[in-house]
């Protein structure tokens, strides 16, 4: 689903991502491990289009991002790490607008549906985004990717604002959604968390994915031992 | 898409304490500015019905000794028959005025009817070549300029326009939606257009509202509303055509909204500017004095001359004349004077139009670079208060002039007593103002409106690449 | 301290793009339209000097003449524009620069340059007051925005604070700072100015000229000050950049275009001005019926003319030794002069009241005062014109009655208009000679406008040391 081929960017002599490979299928939750700048966000960004990569292929569903930026959108939804939303409209018309824009339509029972599970609590739904902390637009976030019913998910440091409890409820969240088929690719610093959903972590170092391992393979202890030599 | 980006950004303005407020400041200038024209229109129209009241009254005055003209002939007394019987005389005790009339739209748009004077008497001695009275104003009151609704239409609303506008990308990209948006499948121009062509609805719509309101509350020309609704349309797509192209540099809110203002200033301040300042270099105004004192010798010099040199110099400058009988050799006299003073003057003064006309012609040409004065003629010269209506009618101004000069001198030659008859006889100004043709100038605006988007679009393909 | 502030910010400030190229462009547009001003007042003194001495020249010239045709023949003055026209032209254009001045008879100045241009002349005109008075404050505004903006964007205010400056000596560090980039371009102009003055000699005929520099430098120096208060505050103490910006700007666009255009409106209709056809009207009604409306004409006349005929103890006007017509003349130019003073004092009492009006609203917006006294220190400004069309008609009062008298005690007779003065008589005449104003005397129409620009000196000044601004404001 989430395809990868040599993927290579460079800005003049600086190489941001060198041959990244990568295959992640349907129900997969592929974490991405490494330190600022050794090229996650970079990987994220050339599946979202947002960064044309020099060489190589960034796929998803089949469909070269390059080639067909507009089309490869329609697979894919997106969470960023700092989640910002239009202030002067509520929670739940946000969501609305967001769904619309990517072509779904729901009904407004629906829609508090899907904050409800990412969630928002009811009663702020309806409050300007302008009064929301930085979780709850989070969630805002994570409802509008699950309302696009993308086959593949990108998410850039999803749980660095939240607190444990919604945290783990995020992972919750994650595991159902790769059970429905989804495939996740996501960006962190956080060992554990990584740990506790990933399928398979991978290991990024001044733009190389220099080791890849399955999740079940060790413990959380040894899977930052291992990171911390990899890096 | 376009739709609900359309009813999610509408919903979201409605919200904006930015657009409330400048809402509010709209309608507060604009009825200001409405009330003022009207206003300042109704001193002028005033002043206008007062020296045509004047005028009918001393017709008024004169119809009893007229009627008595009428009543006796030639056995009138000699008191009434050489005073108000003789041609030249009526033309004086008659006081006839031309007066300049724009149409109640001029409140709206006031243009060069403030500087002007609105009235001129018609009569045989006169210099028609210059206007005989400087209306008095207040010179500083002049230089700072009128506050009509057109000065709101031409300034304030580009301004609320970029107010808007400035930061239509910009502002979801630096507050971090814009990625989001882009990922729902969402491209920048698209999303940023919409918005834009929101703004040009919505202000626009203000506009018309405005527009109605005003030409409803000064009675003016419904024929002129299209035209004032299309022109004011095209101004605001030259403007979101250039917010377009600033918003797809990709820079700061910051950044765009200098540099924005810098193109308002450019636009509104800087080339009319320099237009006025090219022309003073190049067309420079100063009185004539040359001129002036040519005419003032001429007046005065002609009378020392002796007759029968006059009259062979008049013979030459009318041919058309020169087999009309003349009865009476002293009164005819008068008009041999005149029509050599008038011809001699008006050789002289044939420089003087020149200069206005080279200027004119300057600023049309340079109209192409001056989008503001496109449109802000658009406005003054369908109100009928631009220099160049006052021109039109100064020319018929002249032209009465000289049927005046004709029929009295037809008159005078024929030795004719002014009876009730020729009194009515007379000519008067009767306004007869044509409008101008506009269509020059909205081609104009519309050239202009796909120049900048033209730019826009441009500048779109060239951000596609990233 | 405040010296390290001021040299950071200057370093910062020409390292920022917009701001060093905005300066640069208004740098050379200043030098641009000072140095075509100066072209163009030299052109325009020239011009009107010719046609100034044309007039003499013609009226040197007129021959012998009856000295009443000569007060019909009469002369034109001509309007000399001020040195400092360059700098702020002022009201020329829209003011009338010649006057037909003859017997009998006052008129209006006649020939305003605007008044034959499209209306296109009311978008104004590039010169050096312009941009002084519209773009250097909008950079000041700009400067404001970014030097807060940017550091508070960045974080280094907090660093700053965090320092131990004071607030006040950060803030007055940015403003100095601020204050000094404008002073380069006012100092650059009025340099310039003073350079080409001097090259005409011109300053050193007139001392006013000095004067009036002077008061243009401090008028703007303060002017700048006030704007850079009042930019670094409102951009101090808002804390949305957008919002910040946006505020500036609006603050910008009503002070020096909507508000003044709306107060000058507003003057001009709460004290309305009589149309020309009016003042005629009225001016003549009272010449006819007398100024107390009961006193005509024919009943003035003969009662000066028994009031002679008693002088010289004669019977009949044509036993009288001297020509009364001249006299007769003389005292209809008197009470025509009575008439025309009431009218144009009630006339320059209206246009008073206009300025008074537009004067008091230099309290809510500083650039009222601004312009008015930038004209006023130029000498181009409606005191100006008025002053000069006072002289004016002094001068045709002086030369008017000297005619007539010589009319009547020349030699003449009463009734005889053929009798001649010499031309040589009427070429000495003195010739009209036009002593424009001192700095002091316009300033003296401008008080309002000098108290309006020190308060909000002292209410910026004051603002500043409010308890309000505290650090968390600034962060």
């Amino acid at each position: 689903m989430i395809l990868a081929q040599d993927l290579s960017k460079n800005y003049g002599e600086h190489l941001a991502l060198q041959k990244l490979n990568l295959d992640i299928a349907p129900g997969e939750i592929f974490c991405l491990l490494g330190q600022n700048g050794a090229g996650k966000t970079t990987t994220i960004n050339c599946f979202l289009g947002f960064t044309s990569p020099s060489s190589g292929r960034a796929m998803i569903n089949g469909i070269d991002v390059a080639q067909d930026p507009q089309a490869s959108k329609q697979h894919l939804a997106y969470l960023p790490e700092v989640v910002m939303l239009y202030p002067n409209l509520s929670g739940l018309e946000n969501l609305d607008y967001f769904s619309r824009l990517a072509g779904f339509r729901y009904s407004k029972s629906e829609l508090q549906d899907l904050l409800v599970h990412a969630g928002l609590p009811q009663e702020s739904m309806s409050r300007y985004v302008d009064t929301y902390s930085k979780g709850m637009r989070q969630k805002v976030g994570i409802a509008i990717a699950m309302a696009k019913q993308a086959k593949a998910l990108f998410l850039d440091e999803p749980t660095s604002g939240l607190d444990p409890k919604a945290s783990n409820d995020f992972s919750v969240l994650l595991k159902k959604l790769a059970q429905d088929g989804v495939a996740i690719l996501m960006a962190t610093h956080d060992i554990f968390r990584a740990k506790d959903v990933a399928s398979r972590v991978g290991i990024m170092r001044e733009g190389q994915l220099v080791a890849t391992h399955a999740a079940t393979e060790f413990s959380a202890t040894e899977l930052e031992k291992i990171y911390l030599e990899t890096v | 898409m376009v739709r609900t980006i359309f009813r999610y950004e509408f919903k979201q303005l409605l919200r904006n304490k930015v657009l409330w407020g400048m809402a509010i400041f709209l309608v507060l200038c604009s009825a200001y500015a409405i009330g003022y024209g009207r206003r300042d229109y109704q001193q002028f129209s005033n002043q206008i019905s007062e020296v045509q009241q004047k005028q009918a009254e001393t017709y008024q005055k004169l119809l009893p000794r007229y009627d008595s003209l009428s009543k006796l002939g030639e056995k009138a007394p000699q008191a009434l028959k050489g005073e108000y019987g003789d041609p030249s005389m009526a033309d004086w005790f008659y006081r006839r005025y031309a007066t300049w009339t724009p149409s109640t739209l001029s409140a709206l748009a006031i243009g060069q009817r403030d500087q002007q004077t609105p009235f001129q008497r018609i009569r045989m001695f006169r210099n028609v070549l210059v206007p005989e009275l400087e209306e008095i104003n207040n010179p500083e009151q002049l230089l700072t300029g009128n506050f009509d609704l057109g000065f709101v239409l031409v300034y304030l609303l580009p301004l609320l326009l970029i107010v808007l506008g400035f930061n239509a990308l910009s502002h979801d990209r630096e507050q971090g939606m814009l990625a989001l948006v882009q990922v729902q499948g969402v491209r920048p121009a698209q999303l940023m257009r919409t918005r834009l062509f929101l703004h040009f609805l919505i202000l626009w719509g203000m506009a018309a509202l405005l527009i109605t309101v005003a030409f409803a509350w000064v009675n003016a020309d419904w024929q002129q509303w299209p035209l004032w609704m299309i022109a004011t349309g095209l101004w605001l797509l030259f403007w979101s055509g250039i917010l377009a192209w600033v918003n797809q540099w990709r820079q700061s809110s910051a950044f765009n909204a200098t540099v924005l203002a810098g193109s308002w200033i450019l636009i509104l301040i800087l080339l009319p500017a320099a237009v006025n300042f090219l022309n003073d270099k190049v067309h420079p105004i100063e009185p004539p004095a040359e001129f002036m004192a040519a005419a003032r010798d001429i007046e005065y010099q002609e009378w020392e001359r002796p007759v029968a040199q006059v009259v062979a110099d008049f013979r030459r400058l009318r041919p058309d004349l020169s087999s009309i009988a003349i009865r009476d050799t002293q009164a005819a006299q008068i008009y041999f004077y005149n029509e050599v003073i008038m011809s001699k003057i008006n050789l002289q003064g044939t420089n003087l139009q020149t200069t206005r006309f080279k200027r004119m012609a300057l600023e049309k040409k340079t109209a192409l670079f001056n989008p503001a004065y496109a449109y802000h003629t658009l406005l003054t010269q369908s109100a009928g208060s631009e220099i160049s209506n006052y021109e039109d009618w100064f020319s018929q101004v002249k032209q009465v002039s000289t049927q005046n000069r004709d029929y009295l001198r037809s008159l005078g030659f024929n030795k004719k007593l002014v009876t009730r008859k020729e009194l009515d006889e007379l000519p008067v100004y009767k306004a007869s103002l044509t409008s101008t043709n506009v269509l020059g100038n909205l081609l104009l605006m519309l050239f202009l409106c796909l120049l900048t988007w033209g730019l826009a679009a441009f500048q779109t393909r060239k951000a596609l690449a990233l | 301290m405040l010296k390290q502030i001021i040299q950071n910010e200057w370093r910062i400030a020409w390292r920022e793009r917009q701001l060093s190229v905005l300066w640069l462009l208004i740098a050379a547009l200043l030098l641009f339209a000072t140095l075509s001003g100066w072209q163009n007042f030299q052109r325009i003194q020239h011009e009107r000097q010719e046609a100034a001495d044309l007039m003499r020249k013609k009226w040197e010239g007129q021959g012998a003449q009856n000295p009443h045709s000569s007060a019909h023949y009469g002369t034109y003055v001509f309007k000399p524009s001020s040195i400092l026209y360059f700098l702020d032209p002022g009201i020329d254009k829209f003011s009338g620069v010649s006057l037909r001045l003859e017997g009998h008879v006052q008129h209006g100045l006649a020939f305003a340059p605007a008044a034959e241009q499209s209306s296109l002349s009311r978008f104004g005109d590039l010169n050096t007051g312009l941009i002084l008075q519209v773009l250097v404050p909008l950079l000041l505004l700009f400067l404001a925005f970014n030097s807060v903006q940017r550091e508070r964007s960045s974080g280094s205010m907090r660093l700053l604070l965090a320092q131990g400056i004071s607030i006040r000596t950060l803030l007055w560090g940015k403003i100095l700072a601020n204050w000094s980039v404008s002073l380069v371009l006012l100092l650059l102009v009025v340099l310039l100015g003073l350079g080409l003055s001097f090259s005409q000699g011109q300053l050193t005929q007139n001392p006013d000229v000095w004067t009036r520099f002077g008061g243009l430098l401090l008028l703007y120096a303060v002017y700048y000050l006030i704007i850079g208060m009042l930019g670094i505050q409102l951009a101090a103490a808002v804390r949305q950049p957008a919002f910040g910006l946006l505020l500036l700007l609006g603050v910008w666009v009503s002070s020096s275009i909507v508000l003044p255009k709306m107060a000058s409106t507003w003057a001009e209709q709460r004290h309305p001005l009589l149309g020309i056809m009016q003042f005629n009207q009225q001016m003549r009604e009272e010449r006819e019926k007398g100024l107390n409306g009961h006193d005509p004409e024919d009943e003035r006349s003969k009662r000066f003319e028994q009031k002679i005929l008693a002088k010289y103890q004669v019977e009949k006007l044509s036993a009288l030794p001297i020509n009364y017509d001249g006299l007769l003349m003389q005292e209809d130019e008197y009470y025509g002069n009575a008439v025309w003073d009431k009218h144009f004092g009630k006339h320059y009492q209206n246009l008073q009241k206009q300025s008074q009006q537009l004067a008091l609203t230099s309290f809510v917006n500083p650039f009222q005062a601004l312009r008015n006294l930038s004209l006023a220190c130029a000498n181009t400004d409606l005191y100006q014109f008025l002053h000069f069309q006072k002289a004016a008609e002094m001068y045709r009062r002086d030369l008017i009655r000297g005619l007539n008298e010589k009319m009547a005690y020349g030699g003449s007779k009463t009734g005889d208009w053929e009798w001649k003065v010499s031309q040589k008589w009427l070429a000495e005449r003195p010739d009209f000679n036009y002593v424009p104003p001192a700095m002091g005397w316009s300033l003296q129409q401008r008080k309002t406008e000098i108290i309006a620009l020190a308060s909000w000196l002292l209410l910026l000044c004051a603002t500043l040391f409010l308890p309000w601004w505290k650090a968390a404001r600034l962060i």
